[in-house]
């Protein structure tokens, strides 16, 4: 197997948002799941809700965003990816042929 | 209950106190999101009294609920088995939801079934292991009986989701004498083609899905809350014998080829009688008939523990039915002596002290 | 036509009979018991209750009755009965209420998924509602006491209900649970208050009941505007201590709370969504009723214009 540093959506996934005071919670229908996110995390979520990314762009782009110092960024986005991952919300991109379809309401 | 199954629009004539009778039953058996969705796809939810319609409203969201746990373990499955070059084959209602059968619309259950070649066995229950399913605890002489006697892995649940996956490698349990050839089922099995359904994954052919069924029906121990069951039957006889041409005579065909005959009578005989299901008549003839005194006797035993009654708490009549045909369905199952020192130790277990702690 | 104006030997008949239909807020419970202990205790604790049509379909069918002699010969048991099924394994008869009422609990818990339903206790004043949401043992139901018999109306100590798509919250009052020091707490914080008899030995030890002022009952078709979230936690020896709780948390600790956030899937986030979003969140954190009060006081008038309903109940 061997983990890709390419990341995707699971085929399918449908995230429902809402933000409070630069907090957002985003519910998962397929999973049933609620989580909370920081600005640095939705910021991730919505980057992967367009397409794949590897984990390094992803720090990238969002600590220019955000405005935040690379390292920081770049290690909480592991930490998110790997959580992600776990939970089933987020796999490896390339190792399925179907294309990624994504739905954001 | 039955009769707005049948035709849902018997749902009109229903004064109050009979809805409330209805209601009752209804739950009991698990039905209640099921008849939500037939009253609604016939047309008559609106025209109910108000409080009905409420209480309906209240059924559908848990059926939601199990069928998008389902189809999410199903996925979490298909993930974690992705790498095996083998059909992994959903099982009842796994099959009927991810499939987009009307069988799968307003069932009540969240166990995901899935059926795999006997070699392979291991291999995915190491596989789910690592991906977080955890063998549920049973008393050391249910993992024996898993073990030795049973046709499925004892059953497996996700530590963090709570939900559980049974793994089978037949439909019945290798020492049954009725033994259909799991390789038979396997090889015949389609491959899933559904939106959103993920990859690699099988359901069994329709004919299979319908004996399938009668087994779980007519020769498995669990016998509480199955009038499911034959809704399940109904459902898939209604929906295949429509528009698949050649069914019936498949079914049949498959039925005498598996050596399922006999839980394929007593299925069309029962769904015809209490569902109403359609059935040719060319389809049912060319089944072996059960002897008079047995069918007689089946007809009175099914009747009564398939459809309990409101009253105290389960009459005896009812009880000793269900105690008849658990005894009844083992002894297909299992060589005889086996069957005596399995019910004995079900039955002392029931008050061991360690049971509800 | 309500319960108190049932004569005591009509209300006996009819409990052991078919059971008496009762309105609360917007369910029909329908309640019956052949165990003639049980026929003060309901008339005490279920006086203010408007009687439903006897026809009508009840949201659920609740009972209590004693199991034969020969099931359990050790000493009297009773068990629960559902719409005419036994549920919950038998009981001592002398648990009896405290099982009646958590059967009833169980039924509103589990039943009317056409709404979402909190784990909470809510109460209202001035058309807003105050939740409060924690693990048993917080201190819900006695802050929720409390405040009651301050003027605040009684929503429903257990359950806090919102139709979908309607951002309010509906009452279901019913008799306010209380357990051990709580109940003595109570009837000297509120001696008007009217308190079913106390059953010890119970898993968890004395339980009693406040009978729910009249005035909430007769109201109970009053909806409210979610104002306040609070998550009380007592703790012996506490100093008191309010802090405020983002949204995003109250509703995460809300939806792990509830009984059927994750059953109502997108609805059930929507609804608990448009909840929030109205409301300050609060944590407080108490070691006696006093304290408590004074920390709702911080972002609540605690005694609003004392109605002469809920004083003379």
């Amino acid at each position: 197997m061997g983990s890709s540093p390419n990341w995707r959506l699971t085929p399918g996934s449908i995230f429902h948002w809402r933000e409070w005071d630069h907090e957002f919670v985003v519910y998962h229908e397929n999973s049933g799941d609620t989580h909370r996110l920081n600005a640095i995390g939705a910021a991730a979520l919505r980057r992967l809700t367009a397409g794949p990314a590897q984990s390094e762009d992803l720090a990238r782009e969002i600590a220019d965003e955000l405005s935040r110092p690379p390292l920081d960024v770049a290690q909480a986005i592991d930490e998110l990816i790997a959580r992600l991952h776990d939970i089933g919300l987020i796999e490896p991109a390339g190792d399925s042929q179907d294309p990624a379809s994504p739905g954001s309401r | 209950m039955l009769e707005v199954l049948r035709t849902p629009a018997a749902a009109l004539r229903l004064s109050r106190p009979e809805w409330t009778e209805l209601l009752g039953s209804a739950r009991h058996s698990n039905l209640l999101p099921r008849i939500a969705v037939l009253l609604e796809d016939g047309g008559v939810v609106q025209q109910l009294p108000a409080r009905v319609q409420e209480q309906l409203r209240g059924a559908r969201p848990i059926a939601r609920h199990h069928e998008r746990t389902i189809r999410w373990e199903v996925q979490r499955i298909a993930d974690a088995l992705k790498d095996l070059d083998t059909r992994i084959v959903l099982l009842k209602g796994a099959a009927y939801v991810m499939a987009n059968l009307p069988a799968g619309q307003g069932r009540l259950a969240t166990d995901v079934d899935i059926l795999v070649p006997r070699d392979q066995i291991r291999d995915v229950e190491r596989r789910l292991l690592a991906a977080g399913w955890v063998a549920v605890k049973l008393h050391a002489y249910d993992q024996r009986f898993y073990r030795e006697w049973s046709h499925e892995l004892p059953p497996l649940q996700h530590s963090r989701r709570r939900s559980v996956v049974d793994v089978h490698h037949n439909i019945l349990p290798p020492t049954g004498r009725v033994r259909p050839d799991a390789q038979t089922l396997l090889s015949a099995a389609v491959p899933l083609k559904a939106a959103n359904a993920p990859e690699g994954l099988w359901t069994l052919g329709p004919e299979d899905m319908v004996l399938h069924c009668a087994v779980h029906l007519f020769q498995d121990g669990e016998l509480s809350g199955s009038v499911r069951d034959l809704v399940d039957a109904d459902a898939l006889l209604s929906d295949f014998g429509g528009r698949l041409p050649g069914f019936w005579d498949g079914l049949t065909s498959r039925a005498r080829m598996l050596g399922l005959e006999r839980p394929l009578f007593y299925l069309l005989h029962f769904t015809g009688r209490m569902l109403g299901t359609a059935v040719p008549s060319a389809a049912a003839a060319q089944l072996a008939r059960p002897p008079a005194i047995t069918l007689e006797l089946m007809d009175r035993l099914v009747s009564r523990s398939l459809l309990p009654v409101a009253g105290q708490h389960g009459t005896f009549g009812e009880e000793t039915a269900r105690t008849l045909l658990y005894i009844r369905s083992h002894w297909l199952r299992m060589p005889p002596a086996q069957l005596v020192a399995h019910l004995t130790r079900k039955a002392l277990r029931r008050w061991s002290p360690d049971k509800d702690g | 036509m309500t319960v108190k104006t049932l004569p005591r030997q009509d209300l006996a008949e009819r409990l052991r009979g078919p059971g008496i239909p009762l309105r609360c807020g917007a369910l029909l419970m329908r309640l019956g018991t052949s165990l003639p202990e049980l026929v003060d205790p309901i008339a005490l604790l279920y006086a203010d209750y408007p009687l439903g049509d006897d026809n009508d379909v009840p949201d659920f069918d609740a009972r209590v009755e004693p199991v034969p002699r020969w099931r359990s010969p050790l000493h009297p048991s009773a068990s629960t009965v559902v719409d005419g099924r036994a549920v919950f394994d038998s009981f001592r008869r002398s648990q009896a209420l405290p099982m009646f009422e958590w059967v009833m609990n169980w039924c509103v818990f589990t039943r009317p998924n056409q709404y979402l339903l909190l784990h909470s206790a809510v109460v209202e004043t001035g058309g807003l509602g105050l939740v409060l949401s924690g693990d048993p043992g917080a201190g819900k139901s006695t802050l929720a006491a409390a405040l009651v018999s301050r003027g605040w109306r009684l929503f429903s100590d257990e359950v806090g209900m919102i139709r979908p798509g309607s951002r309010q919250l509906l009452a279901l009052p019913r008799p306010i649970g209380l357990k051990n020091d709580s109940i003595d707490l109570i009837r000297s914080d509120w001696p008007l208050a009217t308190i079913g008899p106390s059953t010890p030995g119970t898993r968890k030890g004395i339980v009693a009941h406040v009978r729910p002022p009249a005035d909430s009952v007769a109201r109970a078709d009053q909806p409210a505007t979610p104002r306040w979230i609070v998550f009380p936690r007592f703790e012996a020896g506490a100093t008191p201590e309010v802090r405020r709780v983002s949204r995003a948390e109250a509703l995460l600790r809300l939806g792990e709370q509830a009984f059927n956030y994750s059953m109502l899937g997108d609805a059930g986030f929507r609804t608990l969504c448009d909840v929030v979003d109205g409301c300050d969140c609060y944590q407080i954190r108490f070691g006696s009723l006093s304290d408590a009060l004074a920390c709702v006081r911080s972002f609540a008038e605690v005694e609003p214009a004392l109605s002469a309903a809920n004083v003379l109940s």
